[in-house]
């Protein structure tokens, strides 16, 4: 089996912020095609790396390179233009627009009317509770809707790599069943996938590969049914004895 | 009823909603509004025709701040630069090169958006109150250079006799009478204002519903997300800006060939502060709250000249002791800026989001976010038709 390119790479990336400095030298590949899941306790910098990939926290050292160029030092509109699409942390939508009007955010790149329209419907086929909601204003959403909203608004932009941090945060588990379900679609669909997860267990299952991190460095890696198995992740991560 | 009707009275109503009948109201208020107030202010007729042109002059003024402080919700403390920029900008070219009204107010927009990129490109990085301060103090340099660069602007002393526009029609095929006039009377003077207003308004509507207000809208709401989304937040807020001084430096050209002098003490800081009670007064974010705030405050401030108590008399002659008292409360005319002051304080007490307010901005001020406005069409959904 020949190993499909890498899209991601990040090679010795080191940020912080003022004189904090968070990562350590990270290092990691993500391929064409793959999800690939990053799990770390709290504080370990996991955001902190979606944030040094897609700009908004700059790193000091090290690369990071997007399909073999070099996306170091741009800026995070020129990434996001590049199809690099994070969902962050705490959805960050748009509160006062509606939530068709946060979808046509996503797509604010996009030329393509016609392709914009079909998307939409398609996102309010993927999520119908958006479909019903179209009009409210996105910061009346309840969490789990924002998430939804937040995670349709990325894939408008038909990202190359979605980046989502935490998606299942604060999500009753059977929500948290339905967001990991379209994580797989939408991978399934071609996008490639970078997931940030607290809940490991799901995450690993859900992931080809995975990388944990602990105190801004990456200490682990393999596959995801490699990970679920290893001593230390059982016992750190996942709470078993 | 029947078919017919309703398809009438529905087409009706489409035709009220859109755009097209707004401008024609616009225009039928504008024509007949010199003669409604001559009609009904009789000998102060002309204190309420240049209480008109001032409205129309500072509604530009004022859509133009919006753009910035409403459109990308930046606090611009020192719009008055703008708009001196502008004011000096005509007055030279007119009385020293011989420009026509037209292309020295072309060159003033030009002048003023310049100095809008030079202004924004270092500063519009800092966030909100350092913003706000170095808008501040570019209109104290803006205002200094003009007192001191006496070679030019000379200075303290004013900067006098300034030419009238001209109206040049000779262009238009069948024009047969007044081919080329210079604008003199007050009536002439409002409708070449409601001309340029209306110039403003419209491209402050196209501007709020294109691609790029809607990513200004983005970026006042959330401008990590906006990035992610892809928006150059630079460049969209350096646009804002430069648009948003053209709009000051028009305003300010108008002024100057209004009175035909140009005096510093016009532009000063409080010419920014008021410009910004208008667009926080009428309703930020929107093409007609800056227009409201405009009309209200600025004819409040001119009426206020006179005390309102002493005019409050006069109409109550019919009750003589009330008259009689009221004529003899004590008035200065700056006490209107106390009266100005209170006004604002109730506003911001019980409407916030000004009188015309914007949805999303009303949403904001008052949280209660409630869901489902069937009226709210999305910017795709406006495109489609
Ligand atoms: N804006 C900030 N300023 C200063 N320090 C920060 C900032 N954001 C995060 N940190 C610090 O950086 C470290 C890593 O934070 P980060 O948010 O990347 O952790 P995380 O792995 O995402 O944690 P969690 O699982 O809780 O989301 C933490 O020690 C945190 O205190
Ligand atoms: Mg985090």
């Amino acid at each position: 089996m020949t190993n499909p390119p890498v899209l991601l790479r990040l090679d010795a990336v080191e940020a912080g912020y003022g004189s904090l400095r968070i990562l350590k030298g990270i290092s990691f590949e993500v391929c064409a095609g793959e999800i690939v899941t990053l799990i770390g306790s709290n504080g370990a910098g996991k955001t902190t790396v979606l944030n040094a990939i897609c700009g908004v926290v700059p790193p000091r050292r090290g690369t990071v390179t997007m399909d073999g160029h070099d996306i170091t030092r741009l800026q995070p509109h020129e990434i996001a233009s590049r199809g690099v699409v994070h969902v962050p942390e705490g959805r960050k939508l748009f509160p006062d627009m509606t939530v068709a009007e946060n979808l046509e955010m996503g797509a604010h790149l996009r030329r393509d009317r016609a392709g914009i329209r079909a998307d939409m419907e398609k996102m309010y086929n993927l999520f119908p509770i958006l479909g019903e909601r179209r009009h409210a204003p996105a910061g009346a959403l309840s969490g789990g809707e924002q998430q939804m909203c937040a995670i349709a608004r990325g894939l408008m932009a038909r990202p190359r790599i979605m980046m989502f941090d935490e998606p299942s945060l604060g999500l009753a588990p059977k929500l948290v069943e339905q967001i990991f379900g379209i994580i797989r679609a939408i991978n399934d669909e071609g996008t490639t996938v970078l997931l940030v997860e607290q809940n490991a267990h799901m995450a690993l299952q859900l992931a080809h590969r995975g990388y944990v991190i602990a105190t801004g460095e990456i200490t682990l890696s393999g596959s995801g049914s490699e990970l679920l198995g290893n001593e230390m992740v059982k016992r750190l991560y996942l709470g078993e004895a | 009823m029947t078919v017919p009707t309703v398809s009438l009275l529905s087409s009706l109503a489409a035709v009220v909603r859109g755009r097209a009948f707004a401008w024609l109201l616009y225009f039928a208020v504008a024509a007949a509004l010199p003669f409604l107030l001559q009609a009904v202010l009789g000998e102060s007729f002309s204190w309420g025709a240049r209480t008109l042109c001032y409205v129309g002059i500072y509604a530009i003024a004022a859509l133009g701040l919006n753009i910035v402080v409403g459109y990308c919700g930046l606090l611009n403390l020192g719009f008055g630069g703008f708009m001196l920029i502008g004011a000096y900008t005509t007055g030279i070219l007119m009385k020293e090169y011989g420009f026509s009204f037209w292309a020295a107010a072309l060159v003033s927009v030009g002048h003023g958006a310049l100095w809008g990129i030079i202004l924004g490109i270092p500063t519009l990085r800092l966030t909100g109150d350092y913003f706000a301060i170095v808008t501040f103090g570019f209109s104290q340099l803006v205002t200094m250079t003009a007192m001191n660069w006496d070679r030019i602007t000379r200075g303290t002393k004013g900067y006098p006799g300034i030419p009238r526009p001209e109206v040049d029609l000779t262009w238009i095929p069948g024009v047969s009478f007044r081919h080329q006039f210079q604008i003199t009377s007050i009536y002439e003077y409002w409708y070449l204002v409601a001309a340029l207003l209306a110039l403003c308004l419209f491209v402050a509507d196209r501007l709020l519903r294109s691609r790029l207000g809607r990513a200004w809208q983005a970026l006042r709401e959330d401008e990590v997300a906006a990035e992610a989304c892809g928006i150059n937040a630079m460049w969209y807020k350096t646009l804002a800006f430069a648009i948003s001084a053209g709009y000051g430096a028009l305003a300010g050209s108008i002024i100057a060939t209004y009175d035909t002098m140009i005096s510093t003490k016009v532009f000063d800081f409080m010419t920014s502060v008021y410009v910004l009670c208008y667009v926080v007064l009428g309703g930020m974010g929107t093409v007609l709250g800056p227009l409201a705030g405009t009309a209200l405050l600025v004819t409040l401030v001119e009426w206020l000249r006179e005390n309102p108590a002493a005019q409050l008399a006069r109409v109550m002659s019919w009750w003589p002791a009330a008259a009689d008292w009221l004529a003899r409360v004590p008035y200065q005319p700056d006490m209107r800026f106390v009266l100005y002051g209170i006004l604002l304080i109730l506003m911001i007490r019980f409407r916030p989001e000004g009188l015309l307010p914007n949805r999303a901005r009303a949403r904001e001020l008052h949280e209660h976010g409630e869901a489902g406005d069937p009226d709210h069409e999305s910017l795709f959904e406006l495109r489609q038709r």
